[in-house]
């Protein structure tokens, strides 16, 4: 087991990702020249909608980092941080994207080329802490950007209330007003109902794409979890809308032909929490004894739906839902959802993967993996690791751990069948 | 039973916090915890519950992590352990102020877990515009339903009243702050520790009687000592003194404090509009910025008026391990501080509180280095 490797990916539609992300990179590094002005921003809330009805090019600091992870890069961005004293305990995205932008955004040879300077920055005020610091630090150290202070109120999904959206609806056409008067362009209404259409569309595929992951054997697996990328940085474009159709064509043919993963699918796992990104390989370590990831918990972030007809409310209520869904601000929601996904899809064990770099989905873990005991005799193992950073993930404990999981599993599975 | 003396007072009420409280209980009156000093606790005082501070302080962690990763902060885990312990078992409930991950994410882990308690959240705005201004009326009228309270005129005088008495107990801290700072008032940094966290846990009655009592009493005794060296300390919750009197036997000056059981939580004592609805508001978007919802270059402005009206030669941040919002603004505090000659140190503390051998050595080398450059 190395600290490092990458997944082996079997949908035909891996390879689409790699151009769409290599496009989409491609897209971010020329829009200066292009005369398209560049905003940054932080992922899972109704603003990347907004910018691409307007024309504008938005950029995920956040998803700069798993690619970072991936081509090893983040290491170096990490000595840049340290070295200005942000501590080791904080989020590995933090670390690495501040450093990153003090250090090799101008000169690293990425293939995927470097993130373009920004012209306005959206700073969050709600989301996790560490995005709202990320964000604070990135003011300073691009001067020259205009800033939107964004606030977004945090809520469990349960609990929002009228005057909650009508916060976030303010927020969203504050917003609008920002980026017509700092880029000069007009927002065309017409455009964004159809970008708010064109992202209901694609979150609608998504949750078909997942539901085939219910069939036995399952058409794909975690460890295809990158394309994921179009939810990410392609909402709202048919760039995702058409990538998904192929997908979702793919895997009805999969299940057709009744396609899994692996020639003999003994047992499904759920993982809980973001993945390993220097260490994707990971998933396939399971498919070697049989063990197929076919759930995740961050897949459904993007479990909602927006009414074009009104898109300026669907956006605001995109932006409330999307990250509680997943984190600890609506842990009841977090809880249900995975204890659904459980039965949904089969499930013989989870993974808690606890990730020294987010607390924020890390916390109420042991209270699920209880529920999932008690209610549904469903067996989970902890896995200390962090999604950023391979220093905090240690191959040998985690082999012990999963090793005696896998067989305990197995052996469970022999008994019943 | 109260003490003659004041600060044994409220050492005695620190220490024996759960006990009194529970006592309290039984004797009818009703308590809502809160973690952050965010949290309206006028709401609640004037829904008829006592409001109570959750504090980690300093102990064990073992409980805890049967629900809690290791890489939380000590407040959490504390707190969360003390209830595991049964010390809170007299809170109906907790109001949670979305202050931070740690809280927000543990606020869930308890309401799994004590399911007798009523947990509730609310959200504060980060903007201090006027739509803002209205999110906060509307979340802390959201709240009162959520407690059953209807916010009638009946309810909106208990509320101007409980404005008032908790405006009385800040404006008494503040003044403990500046008799301190000026001198009238010979207050060890430890004494002043207990005496304002007692008042997170006494009645505030009781309190204002005792710390009124304090400063009249220091007043007459008034002999005051100069150490060398003047620092700045800051962070978030300190768990226990000791670090503070170690400082101070090491030749350190606390002239001020930015954290949340210091003056942070104080000012200003109260806001400055006549509806008491907005008075409270206002008096909570203007008060002094925490890491956990600002921007550094908030709190540096704060600083910068401090820094010059004394002579502060140092600054030692006094940190709770694993505490993202303090140590995500350490290196642009850093660097201002830099920039002004002044000399800092970050220490990083566990649940223990312990001032270990490496601390003790971290600070004298500190407060050496801070003196010799000051000569
Ligand atoms: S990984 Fe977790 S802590 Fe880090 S930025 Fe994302 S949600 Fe926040
Ligand atoms: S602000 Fe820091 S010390 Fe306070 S609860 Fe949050 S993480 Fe813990």
């Amino acid at each position: 087991m190395d600290k490092k490797s990458k997944s082996t990916k079997r949908l035909q539609a891996a390879k689409d990702v790699n151009r769409i992300v290599f496009e989409y990179y491609m897209e971010c590094s020329q829009a200066k020249s292009q005369g398209i002005p560049v905003g940054w921003m932080p992922p899972m809330n109704g603003a990347i909608e907004i910018l691409y009805a307007m024309g504008l090019q938005p950029v995920f600091p956040e998803n700069w980092s798993p690619v970072c992870a991936a081509f090893g890069l983040a290491s170096q961005n990490f000595e840049i941080s340290e070295n200005m004293g942000y501590s080791i305990d904080l989020c590995g995205y933090l670390r690495n994207i501040i450093g990153y932008v003090h250090g090799p955004i101008e000169t690293s040879q990425c293939v995927l080329g470097n993130l373009p300077i920004p012209d306005f920055l959206l700073s969050p005020g709600g989301g996790c802490i560490p995005v709202m610091k990320i964000f604070h630090a990135l003011e300073r150290r691009f001067p020259d950007a205009a800033v939107f202070r964004a606030d977004l109120p945090q809520v469990a999904l349960k609990d929002i209330q009228p005057h909650h959206i009508q916060y976030a609806v303010q927020e969203i056409q504050r917003l609008i007003s920002f980026l017509e008067e700092t880029t000069g362009r007009k927002m065309d209404y017409d455009k964004l109902e159809e970008a708010v259409a064109l992202s209901d569309k694609a979150c609608v595929l998504w949750d078909d794409i997942m539901s085939y992951r219910r069939y036995i054997p399952t058409p794909f697996s975690a460890a295809e979890i990158g394309i994921m990328f179009v939810m990410v940085t392609r909402q709202g474009t048919r760039i995702a809308v058409d990538f998904l159709e192929k997908v979702l064509d793919e895997l009805k043919d999969r299940v057709a032909r009744k396609q899994g993963v692996i020639p003999e699918e003994k047992i499904r796992l759920f993982w809980d929490n973001i993945p390993l990104w220097y260490n994707l390989g990971l998933f396939n370590y399971f498919e070697e004894m049989n063990g197929v990831v076919v759930a995740e918990t961050y897949s459904t972030a993007w479990s909602i739906r927006l009414d074009a007809e009104d898109p300026i409310k669907a956006l605001a209520l995109k932006s409330l839902k999307s990250y509680p869904l997943v984190s600890c601000v609506s842990m009841d929601n977090r809880m249900d959802s995975i204890i659904k996904a459980c039965k949904e899809y089969s499930i013989d064990g989870v993974i808690f993967h606890r990730n020294k770099s987010c607390l924020p989905i890390t916390l109420g873990q042991m209270d699920i993996k209880r529920r999932l005991e008690e209610q549904l005799q469903i067996p989970s193992i902890i896995i200390d690791a962090d999604h950023m950073d391979e220093r905090n993930f240690f191959p040998a404990q985690f082999r012990n751990r999963a090793d005696a999981f896998m067989e305990m599993l197995l052996a469970k599975r022999k008994v019943t069948s | 039973m109260m003490i003659s003396d004041p600060i044994a007072s409220f050492q005695q009420a620190y220490e024996t916090s759960s006990q009194i409280l529970s006592r309290i209980h039984d004797q009818g009156q009703k308590l809502f915890g809160y973690f952050c000093t965010y949290t309206p606790i006028e709401l609640l005082a004037a829904c008829g519950y006592l409001p109570v501070r959750i504090m980690g302080g300093r102990g064990k962690t073992e409980q805890c992590y049967h629900l809690l990763p290791e890489f939380i902060c000590p407040f959490m885990k504390r707190s969360l352990e003390r209830a595991m312990n049964g010390e809170y078992h007299f809170l109906s409930g907790i109001v949670q102020s979305y202050s931070c991950d740690a809280v927000c994410g543990c606020q869930a882990v308890w309401k799994n877990n004590f399911p007798d308690m009523s947990l509730y959240s609310i959200s504060l705005p980060y903007n201090s515009n006027p739509q803002a201004r209205e999110f906060y009326i509307a979340e802390f009228k959201n709240l009162l339903e959520k407690l059953g309270q209807p916010y009638d005129p009946c309810f909106q005088e208990k509320l101007r009243q409980a404005i008032e008495q908790y405006r009385q107990v800040r404006q008494a801290v503040l003044n403990l702050y500046d008799s301190a700072q000026s001198g009238l008032l010979d207050i060890s940094a430890e004494e002043k520790w207990y005496a304002v966290q007692a008042g997170f846990v006494i009645p505030p009655d009781q309190y204002l009687e005792l710390i009124n009592r304090l400063i009249q009493r220091k007043k007459e005794a008034s002999v005051h000592k100069k150490n060398p060296v003047s620092v700045i300390i800051s962070g978030s919750e300190i768990g226990h003194p000791d670090i503070l009197t170690y400082i101070e036997k090491t030749g350190g000056r606390i002239v001020w404090d930015d954290h949340c059981t210091g003056i942070r939580s104080f000012e200003p004592a109260d806001g400055f509009v006549e509806d008491p609805m907005e008075r409270l508001v206002d008096r909570y978007m203007k008060r002094s910025p925490c890491a956990s919802r600002s921007r550094a270059e908030d709190r540096w402005l704060q600083w910068e008026k401090k820094l010059r009206h004394s002579d502060v030669q140092g600054v030692i941040f006094i940190l709770q391990k694993f505490c993202t919002p303090h140590l995500s603004d350490i290196p642009y505090f850093k660097e201002q501080l830099k920039k002004r000659g002044i000399l800092s140190i970050v220490l990083e503390m566990d649940e223990s509180w312990e001032v270990s051998g490496q601390i003790r050595t971290r600070i004298d080398g500190f407060l050496d280095m801070v003196q010799g450059k000051n000569g």
